[in-house]
């Protein structure tokens, strides 16, 4: 019995004092054994937290420990990583508020949707002239229905082409990636990797593991004709892991900015006093086994831009492209119409 | 503990203890008397309700310990065996706990929920001076998660054991006045084990999309040391019995570089319907009545 509680009282963990020295090497700790990015971005965090910890003082109070910590951490650049206390979230936004925006939503409800569109599952729908279906999906946090899929694709399955605009789409739950992508593809796929840290390490990770993607049940209704997918800097997270999914098909044309990255999944820890930290851990890689954390780029002759003046004054540039790439589609072959023709 | 639950258990219990006998209710409790023998051989059944604190320690999800309070319900049932009355005994324990824990600062709220199944034999042998010991092993199995609630993609930590565990206890009858107790002590120590743990940064996401590589442990002390033990006094009424006792138990696990170290102590009262056997009753037939606890 001895034995065994000595063993095992072996693996001991540090104990953390709640002040401000202790507060800022428990996060620095943290960090440095579960961040998962420091050699994609080429970060000294030893040195890092060496200039931050110079900067505590015995006078500094709580408040001003927050904002030293939340100085270190966006060190990081990255958007997945956050210090919350009850008075603030610290957020690195550089990620987004350095490059252009290139959509504006009532620009594309005004003169494009006409105010006038569906909208179930968090997708708002429509078919614009020229028989182009356009749906707009803001954000992977909207659970998305099978069923109402089913009527997404039955209302608009009569174009030339579909346009699913995810700009300003920040991410939310991977498993509505699966949902979406299933009625693209008619057989398994592999969209993407994941990979886990197994130690404390900067190097400490596990084999990339595979991340398949099914087709919907065959009673579900599919889109199998051609694909633009709208993105700008602002498509983070499960937007980003969805443009790298959408990308490998043959049948997708990714227009618009480079999203913004975001391409590992976030954990959670705390502080001694309470406050608790978010950061990238486990990285998600593109199909290829490549990193998506610095974004997905669009696809080749793609990348193009929708100024604010242009936006402002009705003219979705991104959108317009698209619309173009997919006008002179054939329409899809309607089995009853060509039935009946024969009869 | 739920009436229906208590049912179930209670028949779960029967089913397996009455295997070769033939079942009958007596009054105030459940006595099986076995045809062929003229002995008596009632199972014992203790259901308690367990109060106390918890330390938690999961490093999984936090490098802090969370405190708070425990509640558990438990029942073991006890028998002893037809080949060997007097020094045979088989055990069966179940229970489910639930914490409610916090972090140092009170900023975030942990929820424990843990439930056990053990069944066993022990060998029993009675000393000079009314001392009776027992040592035997069960196979057990137990499993819960703690809930970090302000945690995203690592939320829960997943408890998973199947352990074999050495079992010992010692008693002692006291008599004060008119009131006959036992005085007793019961130790359960897990020696050899599976037991679940997600790698050091692995999500659940990653074990649903199928990763089940490194999962589960094979555990002993150095890895997966825990210790349960209740110490108890148990007061006999004839027709019933009331046990009071203090529990603690301990667990400290050690894989992937993750740490989990849980500590709780508890307060437990309980009841033995039909007694154990202490405050002599009127005999009836069959004459000799064999006990499990004592």
């Amino acid at each position: 019995m001895l034995l065994g509680a000595t063993l095992s009282s072996c693996h001991d963990e540090p104990d953390y004092k709640n002040d401000i020295y202790g507060n800022f090497d428990a996060l620095w700790d943290i960090v440095d054994s579960r961040y998962c990015f420091f050699r994609e971005k080429d970060i000294d965090w030893k040195e890092i937290g060496q200039k931050y910890r110079a900067q505590i003082k015995p006078e500094t109070n709580s408040i001003e420990l927050f904002f030293i910590c939340a100085a270190m951490l966006d060190e990081l650049k990255d958007g997945h990583v956050n210090l919350s206390s009850r008075y603030n979230t610290s957020y690195y936004r550089k990620w987004w508020s350095d490059y252009p925006q290139d959509f504006n939503l009532r620009t594309l409800q005004e003169y494009y949707l006409k105010f006038d569109y569906l909208t179930t599952s968090g997708i708002s729908y429509k078919q614009l002239p020229g028989e182009i279906a356009y749906m707009y999906y803001p954000s992977f946090s909207y659970p998305i229905g099978e069923t109402s899929l089913d009527y997404i694709l039955a209302i608009l399955h009569k174009s030339r082409g579909l346009i699913i605009d995810i700009r300003d789409n920040g991410g939310g739950a991977l498993t509505n990636i699966k949902t979406l992508v299933g009625r693209f593809i008619n057989e398994k796929i592999t969209g993407g990797y994941i990979i886990h840290k197994t130690g404390p390490g900067h190097s400490d990770f596990s084999e990339p593991y595979p991340i398949e993607y099914e087709p919907a049940d065959e009673n579900r209704i599919k889109w199998d004709g051609p694909i633009v997918l709208l993105t700008n800097r602002s498509c983070f997270s499960a937007a980003n892991d969805f443009t790298s999914v959408m990308k490998s098909l043959p049948n997708v044309t990714i227009v618009g900015a480079k999203t913004g990255g975001g391409g590992g999944l976030p954990f959670s820890s705390e502080l001694p006093v309470g406050w608790s930290v978010r950061f990238s851990a486990c990285p998600l890689l593109n199909p290829q086994g490549e990193c998506t954390e610095e974004g997905i780029d669009p696809s080749p002759g793609c990348e193009l831009h929708a100024t604010d003046a242009e936006l402002a004054a009705g003219k979705d540039a991104i959108l317009d492209f698209a619309i173009e790439l997919l006008k002179d589609k054939p329409l899809p072959d309607d089995g009853e119409e060509e039935e009946e023709e024969n009869k | 503990m739920n009436k229906r639950l208590k049912n179930i258990i209670t028949a779960l219990a029967l089913t397996i203890l009455a295997v070769n006998a033939k079942a009958e209710t007596a009054s105030g409790g459940i006595s099986l008397l076995q045809t062929d023998t003229a002995t008596s051989r009632p199972v014992t059944a203790t259901y308690s309700v367990e109060l106390g604190s918890k330390n938690v320690l999961a490093t999984y999800l936090s490098p802090l310990h969370y405190t708070g309070t425990d509640m558990a319900v438990a029942g073991t049932w006890s028998k002893a065996m037809p080949f060997s009355p007097q020094t045979s005994i088989m055990h069966f324990d179940a229970g489910a706990d639930f914490s409610n824990l916090w972090n140092p600062a009170r900023t975030a709220r942990m929820i424990g929920l843990n439930a056990w199944f053990r069944w066993g034999m022990s060998w029993r042998h009675r000393f000079p001076y009314q001392i009776q010991f027992t040592a035997g092993g069960t196979i057990g199995i137990d499993g819960g998660a703690y809930y970090l609630l302000r945690n995203g993609n690592n939320p829960v930590e997943a408890i998973g054991n199947l352990s074999l565990a050495a079992r010992i206890s010692g008693s002692r009858p006291f008599k004060i006045g008119k009131l006959h107790f036992l005085l007793s002590d019961e130790l359960s120590l897990p020696t050899f084990s599976l037991f679940f743990s997600p790698e050091y940064g692995e999500t659940y996401y990653e074990i649903y999309l199928g990763n089940r590589k490194g999962l589960v442990h094979p555990g002993w002390w150095g890895n997966n040391f825990r210790i349960d033990n209740l110490l108890s006094a148990t007061l006999d009424f004839g027709r019933t019995a009331l046990t009071v006792g203090y529990r603690i138990k301990a667990y400290n696990q050690w894989a992937n570089r993750l740490n989990t170290k849980i500590i709780s102590h508890s307060f437990v009262i309980g009841i033995v319907p039909g007694g154990i056997g202490l405050k002599k009753r009127i005999p009836r037939v069959p004459l000799e009545t064999v006990y499990s606890i004592y």
